[in-house]
Order: C-alpha cells, then sequence, then structure tokens
C-alpha cells in the first residue's frame, strides 16, 4: 500500500493544475457559455499533449489531469477526448464517446462533447462504430453548459470498429473509464467549490464576527472536506483497480459529493451566492448536469447491485 | 500509488483469520454479548502469546490489517483499545518505572488499563474536570484525590485508572491539570456498572480519599494538557469500520437466504451500504497508512472516524427498516432476521458518534485545523 502519487504523477498534477489556474479562469469559463467550449484552451492543451497522452499514459494519470480540469470547470471536453481516444487507440484530435448506446433509430441522444466533436464513437446495432461531424455545432440551452448534441450513429460517415461481444467489452470498458474520469473531474470541482465557501466564511462578517467560525457554518463543510477526501480516494483507487463495481461507486459518490459540496458552499455565500457573478454557481450547475448525461447517479447502485449479487432474469 | 496490501500483508491476514477462527468462540461472543463486558482474557492472552497487543511495534500494513478483521469480526477488543493507548502513552510520558514495570505487563496481556476522563460536568469540554488531586502537607510525597468519573469503562477488570485530575484552580482550565497512573485496588474507590443502549457495559467511578504516591504521576504537576493531546489523538481509531463491515454481510446473507436479493430496492440499498463502507474503508486506511508512514494524522483521523461512525448510524438504521418486522426481534430469537445483529448494530451505532470525541468535536477540528476556518470556542 502507498497512497502518495509518485514523482512523475506529481509533477503531471503540478503541470495540469496551473496550466488550468493560468487558462481556466472563471472568465474564460463565463465567456465559453453556453456552448461551453473554448476553441483557444483546446488549441493550448493540444500542445501539452491532450488528448494524445491518452495512449500511454495510466487511467490514474488521466483521472489526475481530469481532476486538475474539474477543478477550475474548464470549458473543454476533455474527459470525453481522452477516453475516447483511449477506446479508439489512435489520437483523431478531438473526438468523444456516446456514452449510452444508439436508439431504435441509431441515434445517440444529449451526447457530451457531441457538439464540439470532430468525430464520435458509440455503440449500435451490435458495433462500436465512428461517426465524423463538423463542429462546432448548436447545442442546446442546458443547465451545465455543456455542448450536448445527438449523434446519429448511422450517418453515412458511420465507421464500423469492432463488433460482436469484444465491442460490447470495448465499449464498456470505455464507459468505465469516462466513469472515472468523470467522477475525478467532479471531485476536482467539488474541491474548488469548497474552497470558495472557506474563503468566504473567512472574510464575511457578521453579528461582529467571521462567519466562519459559526458552527452550523463550519459543520457542513467539514462534512463536504470529510466526504470530498472519500471520493477522492474513491477515485483513486477507481482508477488503479479498473474494475466495473468501484468505477459505479466512484461516479455515485463523487456526484452525489461534489453537489453537496457546490450546494453548501452557494448556501454559505447567503444570497450572494444566488448572484450569477459569484462563481460558485458555475459549480452548483456542471455537479449537477456532469454526471447526468450518463443518466440518473442512482442507477449506478443498481448497477453496482448487479455486479455484486448477479443480474436478475 | 497502490490501494493493495502487499503479499506479506495478505498471508498476515490469513493468520489473523486463523487466530481469530480458533480463539474468537461461539462462547467468547455470547459472553460479550450477555455481559456487557467487550472484553475477554482468553482471547487476550492470546493475541499478547502472538505479541500482537502493540500495535505500533508491527508493521503499518499489519497493525492495519490485525484492526480490520478483529473488528470485521466482532472481536471484544474495548479494554485492549484503552490499555494500549495508555502504554503508548506511558511510553513517551510516563515515569521511567512506570514504563519499565506497567508499559511490559499490560502487552503481555496480564493487566488492563482504564481512561477515567469524563465526569458528570466535563464530557467534551474534557479539560473542565473537577476531579481534585491536593498534595498531601502532612505526608510529602503524597496526593489526595476526591471526585467522580463518569463512563469509567472496563474498570471492573482493570488494574489501573489513567486519571485526569485539577491540581490548580488559579490558572486557566488547561493549565492544572495533572494526570495518575493510580491502582484500581487503592483504598476509596468504588466501581458502579452502568447499562447501556448498546447492551456495553460501562460503569462509574467514586474516588474518595485516594492517597496516592507521586510516582504515579504521569507528566508535570498542571501539565497533563501536553500529554492528552497526544493521548487524544491516538484515541480516534474507527472500529466503526469494521463493524459495518461485519453489518453489512450479515444483512447480504438474510437477503440471499431469505430471496430477497432479487428485489430491486433490496439491492439498491445493500449496494448503498457497500459503497458507504468503501469509502470508510479508505479512510481508515488513509488515517493508518499516514500513521505508518511517520506523519501524524489529527485531521485524517477526525475524517475517517466521523465517517465511520455516522455511516455506520444510518446506514444501520437503513437496514433495520429493511429487514422489516422481524428485524426488531433481538439475537437469540429464533425468529429474528439476521439473528438480531442488525438490531444490535442499530443500538449499539449510537455510540459511536459519541464517544472518542463527538462528531460535532470531530467536525470542529476538521474544520478549524483542516481547513482553517475561525475558531468557534
Ligand atoms: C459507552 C460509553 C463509553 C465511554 N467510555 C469512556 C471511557 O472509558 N472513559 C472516559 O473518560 N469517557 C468515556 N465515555 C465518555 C465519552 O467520551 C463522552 O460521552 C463524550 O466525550 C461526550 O461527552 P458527554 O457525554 O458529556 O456529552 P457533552 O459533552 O455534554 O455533549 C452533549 C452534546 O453537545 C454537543 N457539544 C458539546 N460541546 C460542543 C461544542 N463545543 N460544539 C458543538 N457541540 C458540542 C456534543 O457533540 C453532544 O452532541 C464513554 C461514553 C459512553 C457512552
Amino acid at each position: 500500500m502507498n497512497l502518495d502519487l509518485d514523482d512523475d504523477q506529481s509533477l503531471l498534477q503540478r503541470t495540469f493544475r496551473q496550466l488550468f489556474a493560468r487558462h481556466a479562469t472563471p472568465e474564460r469559463v463565463r465567456a465559453a457559455e453556453p456552448l461551453g467550449f473554448d476553441a483557444a484552451l483546446w488549441a493550448t492543451l493540444a500542445q501539452s499533449g491532450v488528448p494524445g497522452l491518452a495512449l500511454d499514459g495510466s487511467l490514474l494519470d488521466l483521472a489526475l489531469i481530469a481532476e486538475a480540469a474539474g477543478a477550475t470547470v474548464a470549458p473543454v471536453p476533455i474527459v470525453d477526448a481522452l477516453v475516447a481516444t483511449r477506446l479508439l487507440g489512435r489520437d483523431d484530435g478531438l473526438v468523444a464517446l456516446a456514452v449510452r448506446p444508439g436508439g431504435d433509430d441509431g441515434i445517440a441522444r444529449l451526447v457530451p462533447a457531441g457538439a464540439v466533436a470532430r468525430r464520435v464513437a458509440g455503440f449500435d446495432g451490435g458495433a462500436l462504430v465512428t461517426v465524423d461531424r463538423e463542429p462546432p455545432m448548436a447545442a442546446p440551452v442546458n443547465l451545465g453548459c455543456s455542448p450536448l448534441a445527438d449523434v446519429d450513429l448511422r450517418d453515412p460517415s458511420r465507421s464500423v470498429v469492432a463488433e460482436g461481444d469484444a465491442a460490447r467489452a470495448r465499449y464498456e470498458r470505455a464507459v468505465d473509464e469516462w466513469r472515472v474520469l468523470t467522477a475525478a473531474a467532479l471531485v476536482g470541482l467539488g474541491a474548488t467549490a469548497l474552497e470558495l465557501g472557506v474563503a468566504y466564511a473567512r472574510s464575511r462578517r457578521q453579528f461582529d464576527a467571521p462567519i466562519g467560525s459559526f458552527q452550523a457554518v463550519q459543520q457542513p463543510l467539514a462534512d463536504v472536506a470529510t466526504a470530498l477526501d472519500g471520493a477522492r480516494l474513491l477515485v483513486y483507487e477507481a482508477a488503479c483497480e479498473e474494475t466495473a463495481d468501484l468505477a459505479s461507486m466512484a461516479l455515485a459518490f463523487a456526484a452525489e459529493t461534489a453537489q453537496a459540496a457546490a450546494g453548501v458552499s452557494l448556501h454559505v455565500h447567503g444570497g450572494y451566492g444566488f448572484m450569477l457573478e459569484y462563481d460558485v454557481q458555475l459549480f452548483f450547475r456542471r455537479a449537477k448536469a456532469w454526471p447526468l448525461a450518463l443518466g440518473d447517479p442512482a442507477r449506478e447502485l443498481d448497477r453496482l447491485g448487479d455486479l455484486r449479487y448477479g443480474a436478475v432474469a | 500509488m497502490d490501494f493493495r496490501f502487499d503479499e506479506r500483508a495478505e498471508k498476515f491476514r490469513a493468520e489473523v483469520r486463523a487466530f481469530l477462527g480458533e480463539h474468537l468462540t461461539d462462547e467468547v461472543i455470547a459472553r460479550v454479548h450477555d455481559t456487557g463486558t467487550v472484553h475477554d482474557w482468553g482471547l487476550h492472552a492470546a493475541l499478547a502469546e502472538r505479541g500482537w497487543l502493540d500495535r505500533l511495534a508491527l508493521d503499518h500494513a499489519e497493525a492495519t490489517v490485525l484492526s480490520e478483521e478483529l473488528a470485521r469480526a466482532g472481536a471484544p477488543a474495548d479494554g485492549w483499545g484503552t490499555s494500549e493507548l495508555v502504554a503508548h502513552t506511558l511510553q513517551f510520558a510516563g515515569t521511567e518505572q512506570q514504563r519499565a514495570e506497567v508499559v511490559p505487563r499490560i502487552f503481555a496481556g496480564e493487566i488492563l488499563v482504564c481512561l477515567g476522563y469524563s465526569e458528570p460536568d466535563a464530557g467534551s469540554d474534557v479539560a473542565s474536570v473537577a476531579t481534585r488531586a491536593v498534595a498531601d502537607p502532612e505526608d510529602p510525597g503524597w496526593w489526595a484525590i476526591d471526585g467522580q468519573k463518569m463512563f469509567t469503562t472496563l474498570a471492573h477488570e482493570s488494574a489501573y485508572v489513567f486519571l485526569l485530575t485539577r491540581t490548580n484552580t488559579s490558572v486557566p482550565k488547561h493549565r492544572g491539570l495533572t494526570l495518575f497512573l493510580v491502582p484500581m485496588a487503592t483504598p476509596g474507590i468504588e466501581v458502579r456498572a452502568i447499562h447501556t443502549l448498546g447492551g456495553e457495559r460501562t460503569n462509574v467511578t467514586f474516588y474518595s480519599d485516594v492517597r496516592v504516591p507521586d510516582s504515579c504521576r504521569v507528566g508535570e504537576v498542571d501539565g497533563a494538557w501536553d500529554v492528552m493531546k497526544v493521548a487524544l489523538a491516538f484515541e480516534r481509531q474507527a472500529p466503526a469500520q469494521g463493524e459495518a463491515s461485519r453489518m453489512l454481510a450479515r444483512a447480504e446473507s438474510w437477503a440471499r437466504s431469505t430471496g430477497r436479493i432479487d428485489q430491486p430496492d433490496v439491492r439498491r440499498r445493500l449496494a448503498r451500504v457497500a459503497l458507504e463502507n468503501e469509502v470508510g474503508k479508505l479512510l481508515s486506511r488513509r488515517s493508518s497508512w499516514l500513521h505508518g508512514s511517520g506523519r501524524m494524522p489529527v485531521v485524517e483521523g477526525s475524517m475517517a472516524k466521523l465517517w465511520a461512525s455516522e455511516s455506520f448510524r444510518r446506514t444501520s438504521a437503513d437496514l433495520l427498516d429493511l429487514l422489516g418486522p422481524e428485524g426488531v426481534l433481538q439475537h437469540g430469537d429464533a425468529g429474528a432476521a439476521a439473528a438480531g445483529w442488525v438490531e444490535h448494530a442499530f443500538r449499539h451505532s449510537q455510540v459511536m458518534t459519541i464517544y472518542a470525541g463527538t462528531s460535532e468535536i470531530q467536525r470542529s477540528i476538521i474544520a478549524e485545523r483542516g481547513l482553517g476556518l475561525p475558531r468557534s470556542r
């Protein structure tokens, strides 16, 4: 057992934290709304090897990058691109993954990054396929300002990557990796939301005292800090072990914890937290929206039940 | 980063399981359940024989595995827990004589030491204790102790009480405290049983004109708080973690044996407990791993204790609902769902958020020492 990052991982973490802190400022996050895509930031990331480094990095490496991106709610679909790049086994630039299979009509609905990706991988009719796109496309206005779009997996550009059981297994593994990296991004998001709340509680004074000295303010923040540490450990464990049950646990718990962190932090800001001008709302909205790209997080528990107790006929 | 124990630690886990299979008999479990004394001398001696009572002397992975397995199996360890933490405290703050005579007997499994901190009017605010120790002007080198301690768990089995007293009333409360290691056989000590919701027995202890030599003192006169800071940190472990995993295993076998395991709500709720337990396990392991790698996990220890105990309280309540009407039947009744152990967990879990620092105190530590929020008191 060793719960420290190694030197390479620490360096990677530091590098991406600095990159996002410098380039994914709240001003740029706002400027990229409502589509939720900053092309210049994506170009900067490309210079740092994103998403190609997904091909030889470990899942833990990628989780550290996703966590750093989540910490600034960076307006780039880094999780989607890393996961899809790994799935396809080559660097095709901005690619994305339809995390829910196509419907009867072959259309995958509300694909995260579907509006900005030039290639989307998905699962349709028993096959792992890709289709090509001409971004940027319009995205429906949505809670998380995510570049969502429906993707027709039977588009004429469709190319079959794999078929049969192997295709399904590859796709499911990719969706599990999406779970882990989305969970990592949510942990980063939650940690920054907590920092915002703590900073505000230290400086805001009422009743002649900093509000952070009131226990009714302190105690929920302490609960959130505890859950966030637990969620981070769970994400790292899921990234190291690469098992389906840990991937579901990580996503379910990171989602609820990021939402709690952003919710408590917003509340600690009082009425100012409700103003668009304050940054906490950027985090609050995305905490709810990101995991919903896959579906109700409670379904992760149902899946966990199936994994632990066997599927019910 | 590696979340697994190495092969040696896993081999050790197998050894501990075999040991428990042999020594943690049904009779031991039944006796603990029936008497409420969460200690067994036979098991304790067997642990001592293996050299396992001093967990700081084991490597950290082994210490963690040992604690996990004992808690998971439901081994009675309250007496061990308090005695071990006093031994560790004596190792750095005790006199040469205490280190030479008392500590080895603790780790040999011959004696227990109980904790005499809490009082009727001093709980979370432990530094406000009123039990008085007065230096006898007529008999230099002797102290006379008077007062009352609440919740002196295992006092009825202990050779010593680690007693927090007030020796100075004219200084701020933290600066007027002195610790003593008092033999329970000293005249003037009385022990009365307290029975609890969880079934475990604790005690109230009375001290009237208890006369002890200065050689019983631990640390400086009026200097107990520096010792207490370390002693209290030793206490913040998370035994709730192991109990929670045992409870889940029992609820799962109940669900399998009744066929309820196929129902979606049952699976979802069991899965939820499994998730919470995984989080608790990771927070606990991080705390012990930090400890084992030479760092003092103060905030991390509070987080592990807070999460495990609060989660255990939540999940035991939910699993008891899941069990339905037969869930309320108690251990020993043939019709009790999950042999009554979830019902027991539901009662017992309430105290885990109270002793060894209540959840509110843990959150204060996390908020103030971890997050850097201004002090609330
Ligand atoms: C079964 C059992 C075994 C025990 N064993 C031992 C033992 O062996 N030795 C020993 O010395 N003690 C023992 N204790 C005592 C235990 O440590 C105390 O019960 C605990 O520290 C809380 O103190 P209290 O009960 O006086 O509650 P209080 O301190 O009176 O607290 C009551 C409530 O107020 C809250 N509260 C208090 N202060 C604050 C604050 N500053 N901010 C916010 N909330 C606050 C608490 O969190 C709690 O919810 C045991 C207790 C039990 C029940």
